[in-house]
């Protein structure tokens, strides 16, 4: 999926959290917020050029007020930039981190550094592109936030933060690795879902906030480069500083499909909008996992199909590729195994819910569902990934299966 | 702070409605509403959405298979027509610990309007 002219998918306040968490867990904050600034500014950039030229604003206001429109469309705040080549500030309100972590954690959790690394990449970004200044050069600290209880975030714009240029990854590299596509199993079913979903999701834009507010999240539509350089980037550090921790690191993104799929997935599964478009939850494995697929498309994952399910036993994915695979192919060439963590994490969780979840009982979406689902002992699933276009292969495949004496 | 919500989740019966806490991005916004004019499955739930717009609400069509109003305070009311589902989605401007006294403030409304009682 594009979004003008970036690669873009739509995730969830809990998945965005969750994954800079990761980001920073593994690297530190400074080196992990550090991390994000960059993937930011670095992605923001083509998607301010393209859209800017694509409206025909050309005066440096002109720009930077459709800077500050995108970013609320896209459900991330209100991010007002006043800034000029000698840099400047930008105040934020309503910022999608930082709001929506002190929404979640900010009664239980004392946080101590800001949380909008990727909205400090953004104003940076914009005041490049509205000035006509060379790209990754503006720096942005953002010195207040909501999450640390300040009463608005503020950030600090100066020049003089160049950074060495990595291959791009827009949509003319992007285009050279997306593959053929197929169809699956159960598409009778699946690609109608997918058309409704769509159909649901074009017209949503930022509420007065600049945020979207659906299906029992807070939604962004993100620059997958942004998820795709911080993953990516934070595996390569800590292979060369700390190699026995890759294995943590690679567990928890895929912990960030479970975080999605729970949240975002199990939302949409819920909520009335489903309901209307597809009708009640029966409790079946098979509609859950059809539904499930449905939505990885829609919300621009890639074309996920089934390519076998047998309930209780066994669910094999298959993708043409998926949004990490083209990045990695992108930006890396040829991974040496298969990385698209994402895509792993996201499908074990999908048989986990269709098999682990009484929908008719309609369950609350909570952390301690959450954690009874994903974290209450070894998980009855494995996850495998035979093969993946990260590696050259032609197509990705995730196989999922019941663990030996494990009940389904 | 607002009392922690029971595993068993929250229920409120009112004169007129019950609301069942649901699943939503932040605590207490998302209420299944259950009118007892309007059993569940009735078909009828679908009248409420221009009743709704008679008493000031502002219907949003975004897809046919689901009806939404808006209140002018921000509320939303979402009806499955082919379910007779009604979800009362309260504001995030109203603080947590007076989310489900809303919600019900908001079923009762409906249950009203299900009457033909009027204002």
């Amino acid at each position: 999926m594009y979004f003008g002219p970036s690669p873009a998918v739509y995730h969830c306040h809990h998945f965005n959290l969750f994954l800079d968490q990761t980001i920073d867990d593994a690297l530190g904050f400074e080196a992990g917020s550090r991390l994000r600034f960059l993937a930011g500014r670095e992605f923001a950039g083509p998607l301010l050029s393209g859209i800017a030229e694509a409206n025909g604003a050309t005066t440096p206001a002109e720009k930077l007020d459709l800077a500050s429109k995108l970013f609320a469309g896209m459900g991330h705040g209100r991010l007002q930039v006043n800034a000029d080549a000698k840099g400047g500030d930008a105040k934020g309100s309503f910022l999608h981190y930082g709001y929506s972590w002190s929404q979640k954690y900010g009664q239980i959790v004392k946080r101590k550094q800001p949380a909008d690394a990727f909205g400090a990449g953004f104003a940076a970004a914009a005041t490049e592109v509205a000035l006509g200044l060379t790209s990754e050069t503006m720096s942005a600290q953002e010195s207040g936030c909501v999450a640390m209880k300040a009463p608005g975030c503020t950030f600090t714009l100066k020049p003089g933060d160049r950074v060495a240029k990595l291959p791009p990854v827009g949509e003319a590299e992007v285009g050279k690795q997306v593959t053929p596509t197929f169809n699956g199993l159960y598409e009778e079913v699946i690609q109608p879902i997918t058309q409704g979903l769509r159909d649901f999701t074009a017209p949503v834009a930022g509420d007065e906030r600049g945020l979207v507010q659906a299906f029992g999240v807070f939604v962004t539509l993100h620059l997958a480069g942004y998820y795709n350089r911080i993953s990516y980037e934070a595996v390569q550090q800590v292979e060369k500083k700390a190699p026995q921790s890759v294995g943590v690191l690679e567990d928890l993104l895929r912990e960030s499909g479970h975080v999605c799929v729970f949240n975002t997935f199990g939302g949409i599964l819920l909520s009335p909008e489903w309901e209307g478009m597809v009708g009640p939850l029966t409790g079946e494995p098979l509609p859950i996992i059809e539904g499930c697929m449905a939505i990885a498309r829609a919300l621009g994952f890639g074309r996920w199909t089934i390519a076998e399910f047998e309930p209780g036993k066994r669910l094999v994915v298959r993708a043409p590729c998926s949004y990490e695979s083209v990045f990695y192919r992108s930006r890396y060439g040829k991974a040496p195994r298969p990385n698209e963590y994402f895509l792993q994490g996201a499908c074990l969780a999908i048989a986990q819910l269709a098999h682990r979840v009484d929908w008719k009982a309609k369950p609350m979406l909570t952390q301690d569902f959450y954690n009874a689902l994903f974290r209450g002992g070894p998980l009855p699933w494995k996850v495998e990934q035979p093969k993946s276009t990260s590696c050259g292969h032609s197509i990705s495949e995730v196989v999922v299966t019941k663990v030996e004496g494990a009940r389904a | 702070m607002p009392e922690p919500i029971p595993p068993g989740g929250l229920i409120l019966e009112g004169e007129r409605a019950k609301v069942e806490l649901e699943n939503s991005c932040f605590e207490r916004l998302n209420w299944r509403c259950t009118l007892r004019a309007l059993p569940a499955g009735s078909g009828q739930a679908a009248s409420l959405v221009p009743a709704l717009v008679a008493r000031g609400y502002t219907e949003v069509k975004r897809v046919p298979s689901l009806l939404e109003a808006f209140h002018p305070d921000g509320h939303r009311v979402a009806v499955v027509p082919s379910t007779g589902r009604i979800q009362i989605r309260v504001s995030m401007k109203v603080p947590e610990q007076e989310r489900a006294k809303v919600a019900l403030e908001l079923a009762e409304e409906l249950g009203q309007v299900a009457e033909g009682a009027g204002p």
